[in-house]
């Protein structure tokens, strides 16, 4: 099967649903609710100018509709139904397997899976052969951070940490901070368990309720972790929208010159923020990038990696930063 | 049958990567940028305003030209939206409705059915129109659904072939080791590459839950740090090297260059390996040509692959591949009779406050020497496939570090330091 494939078109899942819902019979409206949900803002038309709907309800002409429901009284039934079962079947395609068989070998998936559900699925999926493999992709430009020490306090944790997301609940813990400093039994609540693609290493984002403030910790350095039950101000969503408000309330606007690469060295950099451009003309561009607030050294140093071509016009205080930091790298290297 | 829909996922490949990489083009930009008519580009970008949710497409204006790009917030939004763009292959109605008949009609049944079996029935039926479709276009699609797409399952018996739905994989799996397996999923679907069929398996378990187990559910456990959307756009490419470099099969590639996006040239390889620089988010094919040489396409640039006859063992390129990709940084291979090179550099801190520094350098350069000099002065030692590779990486230490070997490296960098400054009108 390709990657790109028709059944795996938005409206072939989308009759797929239908045809589903119809078990027990749907009327013409409920179905176009369903439709008009699932289908693109702009309806699609066909040749003929049918729409999706016509097709779907054989409002159109014969040779054209798709007559996989057929209506009795105000009720549109699946063409062939009465089997005790959903009209349709449900299964992972082969494509699919040939993931999901390599899920199972990641790191981490300990983690997540059970025991037994871990040697289930193998057992499953054992005939399956895939070609998606460690030895076949590298990761470079990748963080390797020295393994850690108690792999299952890192466990435990990480399991802990996933409960109390899934049961939305506060946690209180222990902590020691980066200069060795023990915070205990600080009370916060969850937001999300983050994956850093270029260490490997995941942390959990949360509110905490002592400080009021969004704090992201490592996952080893808790201990003394236990989900509680106490009545806390705030829940996961909350605390969700309170770590968006770390927003800056001004851009950061840059300068690309495109030579030797800069402007898509610079535009994929920065692909993962929320981000305007404009082309300047004379070969230059703008790029209007919004940040949170604790992501602000991590863009400096990404700045000025980008080298001589990428220029801050704004706001001042960042622009200063890097001839600053730059300034001292001159010195440093002519000394 | 709808027209809004692609035959080819290359068709709009290169102005999706432009309007959400970019976003500053307007149709006459791309018209000239990627030298195709304004139709074809007007025709590309409401496609793609189609496909992709409102919430993340922006519309600007420059002057009396309209800028369409495509943004997201990383922590907003962990789930990657140009996935989308994937379901969007063109079907004919024969297509779609032979497929869910077949579907409709075996899961009625409790046997496995042959072709004339099932013909028979949907005819007598009135389900089947004998003069619009053939029992040979029947059987294709049986075929295509068992082999190709395994919804079906298939048993051959005296000579002709049974076809069944596929045992439910499921069917033993407690509804809260489906959850379990629906989280792991959810985590895993923006990390495992094709990360696309990780979101396709999203889809099927949560169809699965509602329909199967009466449980519907979403998952928003996970956040997502470096990582990028766009290298989505490439998977269709990268699962097509994967099956080549799986079946130890040459390919014929088609590649454009940076300086003619226009124009292709093809060569055949051996696909050995591919490399994903996790910074940038791109993807490169790490191959070899019939002389040995090692080439470096960047997917981004392919066209298109096709799969040669001719085989070769991964085994005989293991050593060729070591020895090219040891120490290389990123994606540039050591050249042909050339050592790699032996590269010193000087980190100045104020222990206290950068005392941390020393620890990121030797986890982001990793395999080099870390001395202490003196109090606040260390000096790193690495070896590199080519330094030139790791100038980005040494100018975000920008403050804290000197090259002090080579001095070729040493002089690049110190020319873009003057080079920033002139640029902020400082020297």
């Amino acid at each position: 099967m390709e990657l790109f494939d028709e059944v795996k078109n938005r409206y072939f899942h989308l009759l797929f649903i239908i045809i589903n819902e119809c078990v027990f019979g749907k009327t013409k409206d409920e179905i176009l609710m369903i439709i008009d949900e699932g289908e693109f803002d702009q309806k699609v038309i066909g040749k003929n100018q049918h729409t999706f709907a016509d097709l779907v309800l054989n409002s159109g002409d014969d040779n054209h509709n798709f007559n996989l429901l057929k209506q009795e009284n105000d009720l549109f039934f699946p063409c062939i139904r009465d089997t005790g079962k959903n009209p349709l079947p449900i299964r992972f395609t082969n494509l699919e397997k040939a993931w999901l068989k390599a899920l199972l070998s990641q790191p981490g998936i300990e983690m997540i899976l059970s025991d037994e559900t871990l040697a289930q699925l193998q057992t499953i999926l054992r005939d399956i052969d895939t070609p998606i493999k460690e030895d076949y992709l590298e990761m470079t430009n990748i963080i390797q951070l020295p393994e850690i020490s108690n792999p299952e306090i890192y466990e435990t944790n990480f399991r802990l940490l996933l409960e109390a997301l899934i049961q939305d609940k506060p946690i209180r813990y222990d902590n020691k901070d980066r200069k060795g400093n023990v915070h205990k039994n600080k009370l916060a609540m969850p937001v999300s368990l983050e994956y850093s693609i270029r260490d490997g290493r995941f942390r959990i984002s949360m509110f905490s309720l002592d400080d009021n403030r969004p704090i992201m910790a490592n996952l080893f350095t808790l201990s003394n972790l236990r989900i509680v039950n106490e009545k806390v101000p705030i829940d996961r969503e909350a605390a969700r929208a309170l770590l968006f408000e770390k927003y800056s309330q001004e851009p950061i606007v840059i300068e690309v010159t495109d030579k030797k690469g800069a402007m898509e060295r610079s535009f994929m950099c920065f692909s993962g923020m929320e981000r305007s451009a404009k082309h300047l003309g004379n070969n230059k561009y703008e790029l209007q990038l919004h940040y949170y607030l604790f992501e602000e050294e991590n863009l400096i140093r990404n700045i000025i990696s980008l080298g001589p071509y990428v220029k801050v016009t704004s706001p001042q205080r960042i622009a200063d930063e890097i001839v600053s930091r730059v300034k001292k790298s001159l010195e440093f290297a002519t000394r | 049958m709808f027209n809004d829909f692609i035959k080819h996922y290359n068709t709009i490949r290169d102005i999706l990567r432009d309007c959400f990489l970019y976003g500053c083009f307007s149709i006459d930009d791309l018209e000239t940028k990627r030298n195709i008519s304004p139709r074809k580009v007007s025709y590309e970008i409401r496609r793609i305003q189609q496909y992709v949710e409102k919430k993340y497409v922006k519309v600007d204006m420059d002057g009396r030209y309209k800028l369409i790009s495509l943004t997201y917030d990383f922590l907003r939004h962990p789930d990657n939206f140009l996935v989308n763009t994937f379901l969007t292959k063109s079907f004919t109605r024969t297509d779609l409705y032979l497929y869910f008949l077949i579907l409709l009609y075996l899961q009625s049944k409790n046997t496995p059915c042959s072709v004339n079996t099932i013909v028979d029935e949907l005819i007598e039926n009135g389900n089947l129109n004998f003069e619009n479709i053939s029992v040979k276009t029947i059987e294709r699609k049986l075929n295509e659904m068992s082999k190709g797409i395994g919804i079906l399952s298939c048993n051959t018996e005296k000579r002709t072939k049974q076809y069944y739905i596929a045992p439910d994989i499921l069917d033993l799996l407690s509804c809260d080791q489906l959850l379990e397996l629906l989280r792991a999923i959810d985590l895993y679907k923006n990390i495992l590459f094709p990360t696309t069929i990780g979101y396709f398996c999203t889809q099927t378990l949560q169809d699965y839950l509602k329909y199967e187990r009466n449980h519907s559910v979403t998952v928003n456990l996970f956040n997502y740090k470096y990582v990028h959307f766009h290298p989505v756009i490439e998977e269709q490419i990268l699962w097509e090297i994967l099956k080549a470099i799986h079946q130890q099969r040459k390919i014929k590639l088609y590649y454009h260059t940076a300086k003619r996006p226009d124009k292709n040239s093809y060569k055949v390889l051996t696909p050995y390996k591919l490399r994903y620089d996790v910074r940038h988010g791109r993807f490169y094919l790490i191959s070899f040509n019939n002389y040995g040489k090692c080439i470096i396409s960047r997917l981004d640039r392919i066209e298109s692959i096709e799969l040669q006859k001719e085989s070769f063992s991964r085994e005989d390129y293991k050593k060729n591949y070591k020895e090219r990709m040891k120490y290389t940084w990123s994606s540039v291979a050591l050249a042909d009779g050339k050592e790699p090179e032996n590269i010193k550099i000087e980190l100045l801190i104020d222990e206290v406050s950068e005392g941390y520094l020393i620890e990121k350098i030797k986890n982001e350069a990793p395999g080099g020497k870390m001395e202490k000099i003196e109090e606040g002065r260390y000096h790193y030692s690495l070896k590199v496939s080519d330094s030139g590779e790791m100038i980005p990486w040494l100018r975000s230490y920008a403050g804290n570090i000197r090259v002090l070997k080579s001095a070729e490296l040493a002089e690049k960098l110190a020319a873009d330091w003057k080079e920033i400054l002139l640029s902020y009108g400082v020297v």
